[in-house]
């Protein structure tokens, strides 16, 4: 169905609203599309067909039976990231260790999109319990980047900017999710931490993730997280979301330039980009404004001790005894653990694991950890002095299109550099499309707000894409 | 800092991991880096902060203390790689657990 | 110069809440395997913990009653090590800002009385429980306990002597049950003791390397258990060698201890704060609100009883000993304003009935308005003593209203002089062999004689009346 390729889940809500296509309509769409360019770009790691077409129906009989808990985008079809605890279906998470496990119960945030009529296509690549930056690590081989294939990518990133999924739910773990969505031309959301349940989102860094939306506009995501945000009493560390009100007016708005970002050594293309999105929110009314960010040399140690840390804890139960790989030729309980964890684990996630241990134990001589919780204490109340001076914070999304290689650790580490503070301070953010580089790939601009500042994100980035088209267009199929 | 033979081994021990040796080797490397650059912290004078565990804004966040039957232990249970009846099978412990 | 062992004891107890730390899976005992078990407590992956308010509420219980400082923040730490029972292969508990702090409890020694220092009282999860396999080699893990609430206190080295531990650990014990906060049941785990042991020349104040014993399966067995460590370690010293640092099991058949492991390298739990929990803070109007409503505890009890109610220090103790029977003995008391029939009565029969039928004070079901009800009858000279070891035992084991059982069996004393002298005057004619005896100086056949005319009026005789009636006719 052509007419539907490059609409908005919202556009395709009121269609299937207004009984102009049929909740199986968009999903057969949606598998079709699927179908077609999956052999390209390996988006999904499971793509769950029949399922989606009954729940399609499910859906249709919900709606015509005018059941009123029903959200705007019920029938639309959408992707969740394979950390997204789904009951009784795999959940890998990207890695071997979890190959085969069924997840006994389903996250909040999943509860929520079902509730509202979501139909679920399949889940999508990401990187070995999100640690990573541009999905390469996934155990089961990354998604492709649709606009350069050789370019590993977010599944959830990639399924939306082929147009298999109108949009996608993940985790923004380490900062695949935002980093990926702008590089295959569309956009993300990372709401305020705490906003969104991590209840059933398998964990990696626990204080520093955060569910995150793709969808093609900033204005798809807001959509989006409409349905998911809010308090839930299985997660502890939640709170409400703000009002999602996007109508604030740019003018008078203070975008913060961070002036320890102008030594980061990044693309040309990239920086170049970056300067032009900035211009053009001048035009729309902001200003932009020097600013510090706190302990702005320390910040990226600080964020990798914490995210090493928790890695290592949030981990250890992968051990073989309960779910998942298990060492079937140890010989006793140590030689378990050791294979079990050895085998199953991919290179880079056992070297964080070794890291965080190294930080946690002091071991090497040093109380890593201990430091960086009170340097996170600082960085914290650093940025509450930031937001008293700009509105937001403006940076690129990522120093090159490229991502890492494999086994590269300090690449990996340099690469988090725009979107670590976010993740540090649990702020909100979005990643905005603005332009192809020389080699025709995507890039991106972020925009880091102030806790429950997500409203006043949305509005810019809406601004920007109502007056740009970077984000409208569709990667080309391989052969067409 | 060096990730020496030593402290590596340690490392393993304390993550339950076992590393095949082309694994050691690319993570002394990348690990020595990595720790090149985190080192800065230590020259960070930071007695007087406490340190925060989240960045989440909540206080006091409780459950009431309300038995709610539980309909999943059967899909826990299916999960297990080994297991005798109900109950989950591993290898001998060394000593009686009940460490607590 | 002469040694002096040093012991500090570290207890766990199970919460008797009805759900467990960090989810709404029930804290029971003895459930089949694996099935009071969810996401939460098995550590799926995703799953998070949310904390039950009783839980601190209970600590902050203890913590008050044991005289702490009560902590302003106090927040979670993850232990981490691996452990088939644990499943997160962490535990959530408390290491740098526990719930309270400094605390105390005053025990009695043969010299008077001691002060044994509290140094923690710390929230944190059970482990599941590890089965030995019966025949084969491996071990079978029941996740149901996985999450059980515990506090952890910890004392002092303050200990001297095996009797102070075991004097310490009942008097918590106490504490604990009237606090009801736990069952403190150790045949079932939920009450659990580890003891440390070091030893020094007396009066050095220096600090020996200290050994663990974990979970020792008495009271006795503690006190036991530090004698024979203290003298090992002893012994080792005074052959020069060195004690070192290790976990050992304490085998009470054997009267023996034995090495679990050595601590060579200390164990490194790389604690880090639990992130998925936020701190709690704590105001002192909730402190104080909760101290409003702490239950008298038993050594304030004991002394109120002896100062207020002229009872023994032995009646007072044995009424104390649990939360159970102080209640009954007071509601008893208020409705029969009578303490010390009502101790008797509690102390004496009603205890050896408990006795008999292997009562536990927890599971005693008795009515206090009928314990009442029934010293009131005795007092009053509705029904004699005899008659009144009978009416109880039908309120213990029937629950009988003991008005309602005396008229039924008619059981009410006989106190008629008329049909008392007939009864007598009978039993005089029909024994004349033992009233002879009487009046030639055989002084017990006067009793031989009462009982005979009990046996006629069925039990229920005035005993003054029969008494001075009997004497009478003999005398004429
Ligand atoms: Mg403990
Ligand atoms: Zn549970």
């Amino acid at each position: 169905m052509k007419e539907l390729e490059g609409i908005g889940p919202l556009a395709l809500g009121r269609l299937i609203q207004s009984r102009a296509i049929s909740c199986v309509e968009a999903t057969r769409h949606s598998l079709e599309v699927i179908q077609r360019r999956e052999h390209q770009c390996s988006a999904f790691l499971k793509v769950t067909g029949e399922q989606a077409l009954t729940s399609a129906q499910g859906v249709q009989k919900r709606l015509d039976a005018g059941d009123e808990s029903l959200s705007p985008l019920a029938g639309v079809p959408m992707v969740l990231s394979d950390s997204v605890c789904v009951k009784g279906t795999a959940t890998t998470c990207g890695s071997k260790m979890l190959e085969g496990f069924l997840s006994p119960y389903s996250s909040t945030l999943w509860e929520r999109l079902q509730a509202g009529g979501a139909v679920l296509l399949g889940k999508t690549a990401l990187d070995e319990f999100a640690l990573g930056i541009s999905g390469e690590s996934c155990a089961f081989g990354p998604a492709r980047n649709p606009w350069d294939t050789r370019l590993a990518s977010e599944g959830g990133a990639v399924a939306v900017s082929c147009g298999e999924a109108f949009y996608a739910v993940g985790s923004d773990g380490f900062v695949a999710l935002r980093r990926s969505a702008p590089f295959c031309g569309v956009s993300s959301l990372r709401p305020t931490y705490g906003t969104v349940s991590r209840y059933g989102l398998v964990a990696g860094t626990s204080s520093l993730e955060q569910a995150g939306v793709v969808g093609r506009t900033i204005l798809d995501c807001a959509q989006v997280l409409a349905l998911i945000q809010g308090r839930d009493s299985r997660d502890s560390t939640t709170v409400d979301g703000p009002m999602l009100d996007w109508n604030t007016s740019l003018r008078g708005l203070r975008i913060g330039m961070p002036e320890s970002y102008l030594d980061v050594e990044l693309d040309l293309d990239i920086r170049q980009a970056v300067l032009a999105a900035s211009k053009q929110l001048e035009t729309l009314g902001a200003s932009l404004v020097p600013v510090e960010l706190p302990l702005a040399d320390d910040l990226l140690p600080v964020y990798y001790v914490m995210a090493c840390g928790e890695i290592s804890s949030n981990l250890a139960r992968y051990d073989g005894i309960r779910y998942g790989y298990s060492a079937k030729d140890a010989g006793d309980l140590m030689e378990l653990y050791r294979q079990s964890r050895g085998r199953a684990l991919g290179s880079r996630v056992k070297e964080h694991i070794l890291l965080g241990n190294l930080f946690l134990s002091g071991d090497g001589g040093e109380d890593y950890h201990q430091k960086a919780l009170q340097a996170w204490e600082l960085i914290l109340q650093g940025f509450e002095d930031v937001f008293t001076r700009c509105d937001m914070i403006l940076s690129p999304t990522a120093p090159r299109t490229v991502g890492e290689k494999p086994g590269d650790l300090l690449e990996l580490y340099r690469q988090s550099i725009f979107t670590a503070p976010a993740s540090l301070a649990g702020l909100p953010a979005v990643t905005i499309p603005c332009g192809l580089d020389a080699k025709g790939i995507p890039m991106g601009f972020q925009l880091t707000g102030k806790p429950f500042g997500e409203g006043e994100l949305i509005a810019v980035g809406h601004g920007y894409q109502s007056a740009t088209d970077f984000h409208l267009r569709i990667p080309g199929e391989v052969g067409e | 800092m060096k990730i020496d033979a030593a402290l590596l081994e340690r490392l393993q021990d304390l993550s339950r991991i076992r590393l095949s040796e082309q694994e050691r080797k690319d993570f002394q490397a990348g690990a020595a880096l990595i720790l090149d650059e985190i080192s800065r912290l230590s020259h960070l004078e930071l007695e007087e902060v406490s340190g925060r565990s989240s960045p989440s804004r909540c206080v006091n966040v409780f459950r009431e203390d309300t038995v709610e039957p539980s309909t999943d232990q059967d899909a826990i249970l299916a999960q297990a790689p080994d297991r005798e009846g109900r109950y989950i099978r591993v290898f001998k412990t060394v000593e009686q657990g009940d460490e607590a | 110069m002469s040694w002096e062992i040093v012991a500090g004891v570290e207890v766990h107890v199970e919460l008797s809440t009805n759900t467990k730390i960090f989810c709404g899976c029930a804290n029971a005992f003895g459930a089949e395997p694996n099935t009071l078990i969810c996401p939460v407590c098995t550590g799926m992956p995703g799953a998070l913990p949310v904390l039950n308010r009783r839980v601190v509420e209970y600590a902050l219980r203890a913590g008050l009653a044991l005289d702490c400082d009560i902590a302003r923040r106090t927040t979670f730490d993850r232990k981490n090590y691996f452990y088939p029972d644990l499943p997160k292969a962490y535990q959530i508990s408390q290491l740098h800002l526990p719930i309270c702090q400094n605390g105390w409890l005053e025990i009695e020694t043969p010299t008077g009385s001691k002060r044994i220092g509290i140094r923690q009282i710390h929230m944190e999860e059970d482990a599941g429980k590890l089965i030995h396999h019966p025949t084969r080699p491996c071990t079978l893990v029941d996740y149901n306990r996985c999450g059980v609430p515990l506090l952890e206190i910890v004392s002092q080295p303050d200990f001297t002597a095996a009797h102070e531990v075991i004097a310490y650990l009942k008097s918590l014990r106490e504490i604990l049950l009237f606090l009801g906060v736990s069952d403190c049941k150790m045949q079932e785990g939920s009450l659990r003791v580890d003891l440390n042991v070091s030893v020094r020349h007396k009066g050095s104040g220096e600090q020996g390397i200290p050994t663990e014993m974990k979970n020792i399966s008495s009271f006795q067995a503690v006190g036991r258990a530090m004698v024979w460590e203290g003298a090992r370690q002893i012994q080792l010293l005074e052959s020069g060698e060195e004690v070192l640092r290790e976990t050992r099991r304490w085998d009470d058949g054997k009267n023996q201890g034995f090495v679990l492991r050595s601590k060579g390298g200390a164990e490194d739990y790389r604690y880090l704060p639990d992130p998925d929990l936020p701190i709690l803070e704590i105001t002192q109007e909730q402190v104080e609100q909760l101290r409003s409503t702490l239950p008298e505890l038993p050594r304030n009890k004991r002394a109120r009883y002896q100062r207020e109610m002229g009872l023994s220090p032995q009646d007072a103790r044995t009424l104390t000993a649990s939360r159970e029977v102080a209640a009954l003995f007071e509601k008893t008391t208020a409705l029969c304003q009578n303490p010390q029939e009502a101790a008797n009565l509690i102390v004496g029969d009603l205890a050896r009935l408990c006795t008999e039928t292997a009562t536990l004070p927890e599971d005693l079901q008795v009515d206090a308005a009928k314990l009442a009800a029934l010293i009131v009858m005795i007092r009053s000279g509705k029904i004699n003593r005899t008659v009144g070891k009978e009416v109880l035992e039908q309120i213990f084991f029937h629950d009988a209203d003991p008005a309602v059982y005396v008229a039924q069996k008619g059981l009410a004393m006989v106190d008629d002089p008329a049909l008392v002298e007939a009864a007598v005057r009978q039993v005089v004619e029909a024994n004349p062999k033992s009233v002879s005896d009487y009046q030639n100086g055989k002084k017990k056949a006067f009793g031989y004689l009462v009982g005979q005319v009990m046996r006629s009026l069925k039990g229920k005789g005035d005993p003054a009346l029969v008494n001075g009636i009997l004497r009478e006719l003999l005398e004429e």
